[in-house]
């Protein structure tokens, strides 16, 4: 019999596509246990929120109907755009929500850009701005970190070193350095942008500092069209798994993104927790002061292994260790708890932990005597 | 024009047209100057001929994919095609190779695999089988900086970049001032051939400069196919460990998101700084090879034989993988199929299991003994700890005198690990 080779599919794929592979997310905790035998896992490396979702939230999942759960939810998110729209100020229209944040993420790249154009960030943040940007064909620069901070000049001048880039992205406060902008040297920073670029801040992180000085992006927004706002209900409001995120622009951005918007995206449950959990302020007092005091606690420990510390916002903290943080990651899931090693986020020999309960900081920490004295 | 295909059945009065186009092709190099000299071309040519004269004789009329891909420091030839019927066991080096009697039978693919300077065939259950052929440029030597340039003195803030390819041809002839040749990794003996691949992306280097553009310092790599990249440094002139560390941060920090290379691996060396790569064992009179993962590794299945468990028990120990290890299943009664590498240049091959069977030990020894008599001086196996069928070959592996060095952590569809044959020991 006689036969041909079958044409390879890589011919069918882009470029820019076949330079990735694909990323492989951590196996379920009850896999992690089995295979590092251990009979209990402490899983600090996502950011979540230890404390679950607020009250409310609980009980608005746990009156679902299976009936709801046989329809579709609403294409838009109808009810809880009002309610974030009231929340923050603005109209109805101007809000937008996605499938986790990282969903709007790709609805303004795709708005905004087209292969061979370009994107402005920092190398050392949050991956899928440029993993987005990159599997897309479109150029993700990377401007370094100032004193681990977003460096405004140099995002300006790489972002002006031709006229491709459409979009700048900063994230305040910065995962994972905890670095953040205040009002005005954003203000500053739109001044300078002078509306040749679409500037997204992704504030994923904004509920966890209660700072004054933070800024008012939507009424800086009022000042600056050209300015996104990125939202979460994965990290304050303890909806992770439900993936539900948000944009807020004025009417005429937030319509434009709407253009590449997947419509129903986001699940009924997600939408209908989400609009129990928004602007509970007693929740967020309370993850606040659990935050602070397992920061304080575990910096302390860690300064005292001689460890530096970095990190005064958020809901973590990042550490420089004396060894690789991917064999770190390892020896420490060996003892049960589970951190987020850094070189992935160009931080080599460092780890990110997620703050959490006391029981969960003291078992970090012991793990982390055994593997610095080792 | 990068690259030449041809599609062709696999009929004698064919072969000449196979041979001349290849030929004129990687002369020229695709019409660009930038080709093969003319003994390689001729010794391209003969392979391509070699290994379609095999296809004619075991596949007749089976339609072969010709593609000849110039590189920057090579012509690579990569041929293909299926035959369902066909019996795969005929793609072993050593088919039709009667080791006692000194008969010599269709040997068409041993003398292509003679012919060039690296030979790979894959064959994949239910693929076609892909053979690919490397013929490397000629370069003409450049002579060692002279005099050797002063570093930057102590103090002189740096940057740490990726070099330029000519700063990268800058870095190899200094390197070659400072070093004798057998002391510097291929990569780096030939300036002109890096600064062309690094052109062409196919190596990369990362540099510490001096405002005045003096360097202090340097780190090559190259990315394979695998999900390993290999580097080779640093390579420190001034400011010692810190440079070292600034230059391995700044590596690891070109690869660390590139979601194409999850590891990398390199030999361990004095300039390596403390604390930031895992020893992982060593060949036979080599130096030890290290590794890093540039992501989190939360674990695998890794199939063996139980005659390894020890050693890889002791191994992922050691690494603090978590590793499920299963005892591979028996293999078919049909024959087995090894794949054969070949550094001709540096006298270095690598099996590859290709399928089980149950002639394994048979077809490794003879292997072994064709490649101990054909001028290899290092022959190693490695094995996919991620498919069954590679394990299967261990006590075959082990019963010809090959030993487990060390294991590459998720270097291929899972593990891998690397076994070598102490071709020169008595």
């Amino acid at each position: 019999m006689i036969g041909s080779a079958p044409p390879s599919l890589t011919r069918l794929v882009p470029e820019h596509v076949r330079r990735f592979t694909a990323y492989v997310p951590s196996p379920p905790d009850e896999e992690l246990k089995r295979l590092y035998r251990i009979d209990h896992l402490h899983r600090l490396n996502n950011n979540e929120n230890p404390l679950g979702p607020p009250p409310a939230a609980v009980a608005a999942l746990a009156a679902m109907t299976p009936a709801q759960h046989a329809l579709y939810p609403s294409g838009d998110g109808f009810f809880l755009r009002r309610r974030l729209a009231a929340l923050h100020g603005v109209e109805p229209e101007q809000i937008l929500i996605g499938n986790g944040a990282n969903e709007v993420i790709a609805f303004v790249l795709k708005a905004f850009c087209q292969p061979g154009d370009a994107i402005v960030t920092a190398d050392r943040t949050f991956a899928v701005y440029e993993w987005v940007a990159e599997f897309s064909g479109i150029e993700a620069r990377l401007v370094p970190l100032r004193d681990h901070a977003f460096d405004d000049a140099a995002m300006l001048a790489a972002a002006r070193a031709d006229d491709r880039t459409k979009i700048l992205f900063l994230c305040n406060p910065n995962n994972p350095t905890g670095s953040w902008w205040d009002g005005d040297r954003l203000g500053r920073f739109l001044d300078a942008v002078g509306g040749r670029q679409v500037v997204v801040v992704d504030e994923a992180y904004a509920e966890f500092v209660d700072d004054p000085a933070f800024p008012d992006a939507v009424a800086l927004m009022r000042r600056h069209p050209n300015l996104v706002v990125f939202r979460t209900f994965s990290k304050m409001w303890g909806l992770a798994g439900l993936r539900i995120g948000y944009m807020i622009g004025t009417p005429e951005m937030t319509d434009i993104v709407r253009r590449t918007a997947v419509v129903y995206s986001v699940g009924g449950a997600a939408q209908i927790a989400a609009l129990a959990a928004a602007g509970d302020q007693a929740h967020r007092t309370a993850t606040n002061a659990l935050m602070e005091e397992a920061r304080r606690h575990v910096s302390a420990e860690m300064r005292g292994l001689g460890l530096p510390v970095l990190g005064r916002a958020g809901n973590f903290l990042m550490l420089r260790l004396p060894m690789s943080d991917t064999i770190a990651h390892r020896r420490l899931l060996a003892q049960g708890v589970m951190v987020r090693a850094m070189t992935g986020f160009r931080y080599p020999n460092h780890i990110r932990l997620s703050l959490s309960h006391p029981a969960a900081m003291e078992a970090f920490c012991r793990a982390m005597h055994g593997l610095v004295r080792r | 024009m990068t690259t030449l295909t041809l599609g062709i059945e696999a009929q004698p009065d064919q072969a000449e047209l196979v041979a001349t186009t290849i030929e004129q092709a990687a002369l020229t190099g695709h019409g660009t100057g930038q080709g093969l000299d003319a003994a390689g071309a001729r010794a391209l040519a003969r392979a391509a001929e070699e290994t379609f004269a095999h296809v004619i004789a075991r596949a007749p009329g089976a339609r072969v994919d010709f593609s000849l891909k110039r590189l920057p420091h090579a012509a690579r030839l990569d041929i293909a095609f299926a035959e369902p019927g066909f019996d795969p066991a005929a793609f072993n080096l050593t088919h039709g190779l009667d080791l006692e009697g000194g008969e010599l039978e269709d040997l068409a693919l041993l003398i292509a695999s003679r012919s060039v300077d690296r030979f790979d065939l894959t064959l994949e259950p239910g693929e076609p089988v892909r053979i690919r052929l490397e013929k490397d440029r000629l370069f003409p030597a450049l002579p060692p900086l002279a005099p050797v340039p002063a570093p930057p003195e102590p103090g002189t803030p740096l940057a740490i970049r990726p070099g330029s390819p000519a700063e990268l041809r800058h870095l190899a002839r200094l390197l070659a001032a400072l070093h004798p040749q057998a002391a510097l990794p291929p990569l780096a003996r030939a300036p002109d051939r890096l600064a062309e691949m690094a052109a062409a992306f196919a190596a990369a280097g990362i540099l510490a400069l001096a405002p005045d553009g003096r360097l202090a310092g340097g780190l090559l790599w190259q990315e394979g196919e695998g999900r390993i990249a290999e580097f080779h440094g640093p390579w420190v002139f001034s400011g010692g460990a810190a440079v070292a560390e600034r230059l391995v941060e700044g590596f690891l920090g070109e690869l660390a998101r590139s979601r194409r290379t999850t590891g990398v691996f390199g030999m361990d060396s004095a300039t390596l700084p403390e604390g930031w790569f895992e020893p992982l064992g060593g060949l036979l009179a080599g130096p030890g090879a290290v590794f890093r993962s540039l992501e989190e590794d939360t674990g695998a299945i890794a199939w063996a034989d139980p005659s390894l468990r020890g050693f890889l028990e002791q191994a992922y120990d050691r690494l603090a993988l978590a590793r499920e290890i299963r005892d591979a299943p028996p293999p078919p009664a049909s024959a087995s199929v090894l794949a054969a590498g070949f550094d001709r240049a540096a006298g270095r091959a690598v099996l590859r299991p290709v399928l089980a069977g149950a002639d394994a030990a048979a077809n490794v020894a003879a292997h072994v003994a064709m490649l101990a008599g054909d001028g290899i001086a290092r022959l190693t196996a490695t094995l996919d700890l991620g498919r069954p069928a590679d394990a299967s070959f261990i006590p075959a592996l082990l019963g010809a005198g090959f030993v487990a060095r060390y294991v590459v952590p998720a270097a291929l569809r899972g593990d891998a690990l690397v076994l070598q044959h102490p071709l020169d020991s008595p």
